[in-house]
């Protein structure tokens, strides 16, 4: 296998670096084409709101671009490009404190319109609205779980976790949203009765 | 693995990352205790809800901000707004509309497509171990594993013609046009007639359907099989097998067959495929054999058996090999005129070597349902379940 492509025959982050930095602007496409979901996962984690999620990932690309020369280790470019985003998102709370987040924004607008009796049981609704009230390191994780498809590996390469420490943060995460919901369930049988 | 330990390794067990001791255990934990067999199963309904909820078109904005950093060196052009907004219309068309959306690149041989579905659906990328988005129209590669998380459904057409339903929450593998894995929920399908058997695998057993439509369902504790039209060979590891036929249930409990059951009415099992695909009704006009087998499988038919009766000789006359699955079904059905109609196209059709051949008037004579009607019908239905590399394939 050339040493410029990965398991699946894929050029390397470290490969395609060594192109962007030469000039080659579909190497660079290519390089955060393959991180920037990672990205987006991060920032809307952490905004719950598409629109701004939007905002904040352009500004991510663009100071990624514009210091990709700089970066040092190349293969870790995914996690570097995502230390930005949080960066950039950090940046702009302390502008603009984040009020809370909202439970319809998360559900992406993006989905294709639900069936019929998709979400009979309201679970899906009760999820969107468990997420919301999650701590940040608690969504982070979930959000680009599943939205992602991170697994184990890539999920610890962005967080900088072990694997164990990947999957305890997943368990912990899991098991308190099962919580909030189930809070949240309560609550509702009490409204209703 | 007791319930503390079963817990601690709840989330490796969601994403299939438990080694194999690992699963053997918990598989043993959950077959004894309700109470993690309940947290397990909320565990996975929560897990695809996030899918559902998380996943979905986004690549489209993304992979736009992505090019215009790439090409305009970070700085956002004046008219990205405008396309954000233009591309924020693409999304709802992402599954509906064929063609639109990332394509996995298919790197084995294509074995079916999807042709549409109601919510996000997934494949498992092999190259990266990761789950990406289907989009109508995209291939499904040889050995593709596909997923529909809670509230998405989807329909595929396999390169044979055979068509396939994923309810939601389902995960299968499509390893040829006529070989599919359920790995967990309920798939209904319409197998196409073809000159080799179908087979699909569940837990602790295997299906051949015998020309038909089938709902196969796949949980922790069972696989069950109902044959909504026509027949099917159902079989465990343990080498028990029956013939399921229409209006007949039958499910894989700890490793063995059970009795054959009734089946819920074939509308009220249909009911969501029919939702999703308006094609689920057979064309009792369709003047080649293809449709006027589906026409004598169809539970409607047996309404007018008089009409069925006609259809079954004349499709006798236009068979040939492809559709020898289908009359090895109808070879139990309980109408004798039909028995006589498949035997007869068998007797044409079927190359040695092949069962003895039955005289026509003992097909007739046999009582329904009984056991001498199974026992003429079984030689032939292994027969055809063992012809699964003996018939040269057309494509």
């Amino acid at each position: 296998m050339p040493e410029a492509e990965g398991t699946g025959g894929e050029m390397t982050d470290a490969a395609l670096h060594a192109r962007a930095t030469g000039g080659d602007r579909q190497a660079l496409g290519a390089l955060l084409a393959r991180h920037a979901g990672a990205a987006y996962a991060g920032i809307l984690s952490r905004t719950g709101r598409r629109g701004e999620t939007e905002d904040l990932v352009q500004e991510t690309l663009s100071r990624a671009v514009a210091a990709v020369g700089t970066l040092k280790e190349p293969d870790r470019f995914g996690s570097w490009l995502y230390g930005i985003a949080i960066r950039v998102c950090s940046e702009r709370f302390r502008k603009k404190p984040l009020e809370g987040l909202s439970l319809e924004n998360l559900r992406l607008e993006s989905q294709a319109p639900a069936a019929e009796g998709a979400d009979p049981d309201g679970r899906l609704e009760l999820l969107s609205r468990g997420l919301g009230e999650l701590s940040e390191s608690d969504r982070e994780v979930l959000v680009l779980h599943h939205m992602e498809g991170l697994d184990y590996e890539a999920l610890g390469r962005i967080l900088g976790l072990s694997r164990a420490g990947v999957s305890q943060r997943l368990s912990r995460a899991r098991t308190r949203l099962r919580e909030r919901m189930a809070t949240m369930e309560k609550n509702m049988e009490k409204g209703d009765s | 693995m007791d319930c503390e330990a079963f817990r601690d390794r709840l989330d490796p067990w969601l994403g299939n990352h438990l080694e194999a001791a690992e699963l053997d255990g918990a598989r043993a934990h959950l077959s004894v205790c309700a109470a993690c067999r309940d947290l397990a199963e909320g565990a996975r309904r929560d897990a695809e809800g996030l899918d559902a909820l998380l996943s979905g078109g986004d690549r489209t904005r993304l992979s736009g901000m992505v090019s215009g950093a790439a090409r305009h060196g970070g700085l956002r052009p004046r008219w990205l707004p405008w396309a954000l907004a233009a591309a924020a219309l693409l999304p709802v068309f992402w599954v509906l509309v064929p063609g639109l959306g990332p394509t996995p690149s298919p790197v084995s041989p294509i074995v079916a497509e999807m042709e549409h579905a109601n919510g996000p659906v997934q494949w498992l990328d092999a190259g990266t171990g990761m789950w990406k988005t289907l989009t109508a129209g995209s291939p499904v590669s040889s050995s593709g594993r596909i997923r529909t998380p809670q509230g998405s459904q989807a329909s595929f057409r396999c390169e044979d013609g055979t068509r396939v339903c994923l309810n939601a929450g389902s995960q299968v593998v499509f390893h040829s046009d006529r070989h599919l894995e359920v790995e967990r929920g309920q798939i209904w399908t319409l197998v196409a007639s073809f000159d080799a058997p179908m087979r699909i695998d569940v837990k602790a057993g295997a299906v051949t359907p015998l020309g038909c439509v089938l709902d196969v369902a796949v949980t922790e504790r069972q696989s069950r099989l109902t044959t909504l039209s026509g027949a099917a060979l159902f079989r465990d590891l343990k080498g028990g097998r029956r013939t399921v036929t229409t209006g007949k249930s039958c499910a894989i409990r700890e490793g063995r067959l059970g009795m054959l059951e009734e089946a819920p009415s074939a509308d009220e099992s249909e009911a969501w495929v029919k939702i999703l695909n308006p094609w689920v009704e057979p064309d009792p006009e369709a003047p080649d054999a293809e449709g006027l087998l589906r026409y004598v499988e169809s539970a409607g038919s047996r309404k007018d058996p008089q009409r069925r009766r006609s259809a079954a000789v004349r499709m006798a006359s236009l068979a040939s090999l492809r559709h020898a699955g289908g009359l090895v079904g109808l070879l139990s059905d309980s109408d004798g005129e039909v028995r006589v109609a498949a035997a007869a196209a068998l007797a044409r059709v079927a190359p040695e070597p092949r069962p003895a051949p039955l005289d026509v008037a003992q097909w007739k004579a046999l009582p329904e349902d009984g056991e001498d009607l199974e026992k003429a019908s079984e030689p032939w239905q292994l027969w055809w379940a063992g012809r699964e590399s003996g018939i040269p394939r057309t494509r």
